[in-house]
């Protein structure tokens, strides 16, 4: 009986580390493009194959995508690890904090190299949570409506809705934050002569 | 078959067509709605110019996807072995994920014990009281007697009996 149950232990770890090993790299990648830090994203994938391991006998059944699963509950820790985040960021004098990075990255030479992935990343930013996390599942994780659709709890139709509206909004973003940059080299140049 | 006679009256609206763009794109539309939208796409000069827009906002996504930083492929070995504690004290770990409930029960149960001493300790302390205004201690004499009623004397003194009145 007990040797039984230490046989079924080995087998569950051996495809519970098979899981781990198929899935960490796509959920590292995601929840950082999420929270823009490697060691939190670090974090997160850890809480969330904990609890893959916790809830072993509810995830892993026929009928369940496990990748899915582990998306969605990475997602849902990522949103947390966020809100801490920000409750912490208010406690520590927020504006201030900001304002540093924003004085450093205005000096910092690399960045205006990187302006036009600093746009996109701004457009990505202005957009909510549920748009965001559609976007990031379409566009860079190359899932399809379905998948997002197994992820996010939204129906198919819903995932085409919110992506629809979600490039809108970054295509208008985009479009406004180039014409400032054409006003602004203009009028530089005005200056110069 | 006339859901599909529906669906190409509906798809032939502007608004339709650009509604579907995205998806026509990332190719989850299937064939006979596809056909239909590069059909559209081919006459109307309003969704070409929609259509720009959303492919050159989808490039510069997929640009930029492709310049990220390398983010870590593999959690930390740190990480690792938390998740193997996990998976060798389950037990430890159930109490760990409740630890909130844990720590309230654990609470609860102290403060029970606690008011139960207590009032074990009063009633302790009650009845000593009771006994204490029933039979006060005093010093030379036993604190209690196996008889409520008061000793009688063994040789009680006789009784004052007065001759009867002489009568005349």
């Amino acid at each position: 009986m007990r040797k039984e149950k230490q046989v079924r232990l080995a087998e569950k770890r051996s495809v519970f580390e098979a899981l781990v090993a198929e899935h960490e790299a796509a959920l590292l990648r995601y929840v950082a493009r999420i929270l823009h830090d490697a060691d939190l994203a670090q974090d997160v994938v850890q809480n969330a194959l904990v609890k893959l391991f916790r809830r072993w006998r509810d995830v892993v059944k026929p009928g369940v995508n496990i990748g899915n699963w582990l998306y969605r509950v990475a997602h849902n820790e990522a949103v947390d690890c966020i809100r801490k985040r920000q409750r912490r960021q208010l406690l520590h004098f927020k504006q201030g904090v900001e304002r540093q990075t924003l004085e450093h990255r205005e000096h910092n030479p690399l960045f205006r190299e990187n302006h036009a992935r600093e746009k996109v990343q701004a457009a990505l930013e202005a957009l909510d949570m549920r748009e965001r996390q559609v976007v990031l599942l379409k566009i860079y994780e190359e899932k399809s409506y379905r998948e997002i659709s197994d992820i996010t709890g939204l129906s198919s139709g819903n995932v085409g809705y919110i992506l629809h509206h979600a490039i809108k909004k970054m295509a208008a973003r985009l479009s406004d934050a180039e014409k400032q940059a054409k006003d602004i080299e203009y009028h530089e140049k005005q200056s110069e002569t | 078959m006339k859901n599909k006679a529906k669906h190409n009256v509906t798809m032939k609206k502007c608004e339709d067509i650009q509604k579907s763009l995205l998806a026509y794109m990332t190719r989850e539309l299937g064939k006979a709605p596809s056909e239909l939208v590069s059909r559209h796409l081919r006459k109307c000069k309003a969704c070409q110019a929609e259509a720009a827009e959303v492919r050159a906002t989808l490039k510069l996504l997929r640009q930029e996807s492709r310049a990220e930083p390398h983010w870590p492929s593999r959690l930390s070995d740190e990480h690792r072995r938390r998740i193997a504690w996990t998976m060798d004290h389950p037990a430890l770990d159930w109490l760990c994920a409740r630890h909130a409930a844990v720590s309230i029960l654990v609470a609860l149960l102290v403060v029970l014990a606690v008011l139960g001493l207590a009032w074990r300790a009063a009633r302790v302390r009650q009845d000593i009281r009771v006994q204490e205004t029933v039979y006060p201690i005093t010093i030379g004499r036993p604190p209690f007697h196996t008889n409520h009623t008061d000793p009688v004397p063994e040789n009680p003194a006789p009784e004052d009996v007065s001759a009867p009145e002489a009568t005349p």
